[in-house]
């Protein structure tokens, strides 16, 4: 599947714009870090805005891009507006306390798990070597890693993560063609 | 009538710059691309003679439309590619229009696939939605029985998919205008499928279909997954419409089945959405319900928790086909385990790319060198792997060259290169088209970043 038409063109508007406006605000020459750095917070606020209020990761981009006071001076007046409408009307305050609930109900859970065994289980000596454990612990392990990868899933569960990662592949993806294009077109 | 058919050829000109962006960085592995080949590579070759500019707005691809619209009388009798674009056409309706920058044989092939197009034309309306297409693109979801469909959309090649996705998709417009289409479909549908009225399959129904009406995307998009974060946000106004489109075929099909089957818990502006008008006690009684009915199927423990289970597997295996579509090369692969870990990679992959890009783009931007930059820039060692793991468009031989290029420029030193940087860029052209050309330039004056430049699948 592939991300609408709009959504790229968007994105290219978006980002251009963003790239002039630093260029024209950065004055001097900065650190190629700094550049770097920049440039993705534009990319990504562009890429967000572009996306819109569909999608999880789209505003756990703005709400972190809004946090960081020192964005605001390359994102632009215009698109400060835009990110508080996106970001504030769901009291999207990012993950933090929301996780940190979550978490302490995983830690309870863990030790509840170690103390109480279903009935039907083999006995510990043997619990390594069944497969459908170590499946669930290698599935585990992974979706935890997707958490990681993907702004703003941590706090989703197995069914919205897997969908969020599959919008988020699609937008990515068209992402990733629009600036190799684009960075074609610049010369690089 | 006039003003519809110029928006359905802008459609299909879209429709085909991206596939023929699919087909050019072949990433995608749908049939549709295979037969895309053919005529894609015409339309790349343009791409390439034009220098590869961004997409095309909007506006442009309307002005193809009109011209080609005007042409269009002048060359419906040219069939010299009837033959190839008779299979094609039918699975890729609307087959793209080509651009017009070689007017004379870009017309004469736009005018014959606009002929081709007209005689599919029933088959295009379906597939083409305009974009007051909520609710056909909702007629579409009603058959939550039929999960299979979407996959049949991006990637029928036959005809009898085709005839099989008109029937549908005749069945679905009939539904909403009257509920009798709904009720054939689900009766014709014969095996006793759970009748579970969540969102799941028909949020995923609208990725696929987001591919035939690009121009909905927000709103598309937006109601899919405005869907999924309904239980968290209420006022998600913006999936308001996919929701409500989604909401239609709800009540229709409330007629079919048990009455006391109720939907999933909406948020209070479901009470906006205008049901079709046949139910009006089942749309009053439909914003209070809260839990899904779900019917356990034949043969099947009727336990309340293993119908749960069994729901919750149903949706992830569900999404996990998804992915398995999106992700290249996981067609093989089944399971969980797996299949997380190519997802994994390949979100990885994607963002790396993306990073280069970035990086790429503020160097250009940075008027002045220094040396510092320059180290920095030569650092990535991960271009070579991507440029080695992708290598999909270019040929074995150049792959084979530039991945040696890579290499060796890298660990060649870094006090040629930052003698060489200052004049990069006319020597990075120079080289790359060199390159283009099967000529094998010298090695040592490679610069990093135009030797993978070209070719770069995605």
């Amino acid at each position: 599947m592939q991300a609408p038409r709009n959504f790229k063109h968007d994105f290219l508007k978006h980002f251009l714009l963003g790239l002039h406006v630093s260029r024209d605000s950065s004055g001097g020459m900065m650190s190629l870090n700094e550049r770097e750095r920049e440039i993705k917070h534009l990319a990504d606020a562009a890429m967000a805005l572009a996306r819109g209020d569909g999608a999880n990761w789209s505003r756990a981009l703005i709400a972190g891009l809004a946090k960081k006071e020192n964005n605001e001076a390359f994102i632009g007046k215009k698109h400060c507006k835009e990110f508080e409408s996106i970001a504030s009307p769901h009291g999207y305050h990012g993950t933090s306390s929301f996780l940190k609930r979550k978490m302490i109900m995983k830690r309870k859970s863990f030790n509840s798990r170690l103390k109480v065994r279903k009935k039907g289980f083999p006995s510990p000596s043997s619990s390594r070597v069944i497969p459908s454990v170590l499946a669930r612990r290698i599935v585990r392990k992974r979706t935890q890693v997707l958490k990681r990868i993907i702004p703003g899933a941590e706090s989703l569960d197995g069914i919205s993560l897997l969908s969020e990662t599959l919008d988020y592949v699609v937008y990515l993806r068209a992402q990733a063609n629009i600036m190799q294009r684009l960075t074609r077109v610049f010369g690089v | 009538m006039r003003s519809w058919s110029e928006a359905k050829l802008s459609f299909r000109e879209e429709r085909k710059m991206d596939l023929g962006e699919k087909g050019k960085f072949g990433l995608e592995k749908r049939t549709v691309d295979s037969l895309n080949c053919n005529t894609t590579g015409l339309t790349t070759t343009e791409w390439n003679q034009i220098g590869s500019l961004p997409c095309p707005s909007a506006s442009m691809v309307d002005s193809f439309g009109h011209v080609i619209w005007n042409q269009l009388p002048s060359n419906t009798h040219n069939l010299s590619f009837s033959n190839a674009q008779a299979t094609a056409s039918s699975s890729t309706i609307g087959k793209p229009v080509p651009m017009n920058w070689n007017p004379s044989d870009s017309l004469t092939k736009g005018g014959m696939f606009f002929s081709t197009g007209m005689g599919m034309l029933p088959l295009s309306l379906s597939q083409f939605p305009c974009d007051a297409g909520f609710t056909e693109r909702a007629a579409r979801f009603s058959c939550f029985s039929d999960v299979a469909y979407p996959f049949i959309v991006p990637g029928s090649s036959d005809a009898t998919a085709e005839a099989q996705m008109q029937k549908n998709e005749a069945d679905r417009i009939e539904a909403l205008k009257g509920r009798s289409g709904l009720i054939d479909q689900s009766s014709n549908s014969g095996s006793p499928m759970k009748e579970q009225r969540e969102k799941g399959p028909n949020e995923f129904s609208e990725p696929e279909f987001s591919d035939d009406a690009r121009d909905e995307s927000p709103n598309s998009s937006k109601g899919v997954f405005g869907i999924n974060k309904r239980k968290r946000s209420n006022q998600d106004m913006e999936s308001d419409q996919g929701q409500a489109a989604a909401q239609l075929p709800f009540e229709a099909a409330k007629d079919v089945t048990d009455n006391k089957q109720k939907e999933e818990k909406n948020s209070s502006t479901m009470a906006n959405v205008k049901p079709l008008g046949k139910n009006p006690k089942e749309s009053g009684e439909a914003p209070k319900e809260d839990y899904i009915h779900v019917r356990a199927r034949r043969g099947q423990a009727t336990n309340s928790h293993s119908l749960a289970e069994r729901v919750r597997r149903e949706k992830i295996s569900e999404r996990m086909k998804f992915l398995q579509d999106l992700v290249p090369g996981c067609s093989k692969v089944t399971g969980k385990a797996v299949m997380l870990d190519e997802i994994i990679n390949y979100v990885q992959s994607l963002q790396r790319q993306v990073e280069l890009f970035q990086t790429r783009t503020g160097s250009s931007s940075v008027i002045g060198f220094t040396p510092e930059m320059i180290h920095q820039q030569l650092h990535p060692p991960h271009q070579g792997l991507i440029q080695v793991g992708m290598a999909g468009v270019m040929n074995p031989s150049d792959a084979f060259r530039r991945a040696l290029n890579v290499q060796l420029a890298s660990t060649s030193g870094f006090k040629d290169s930052t003698q060489q940087m200052t004049n990069a860029w006319d020597e990075d052209l120079h080289n790359v088209v060199q390159m283009t050309y099967g000529n094998n330039p010298p090695l040592k004056t490679q610069d990093l970043n135009g030797a993978p430049r070209d070719g770069f699948p995605l």
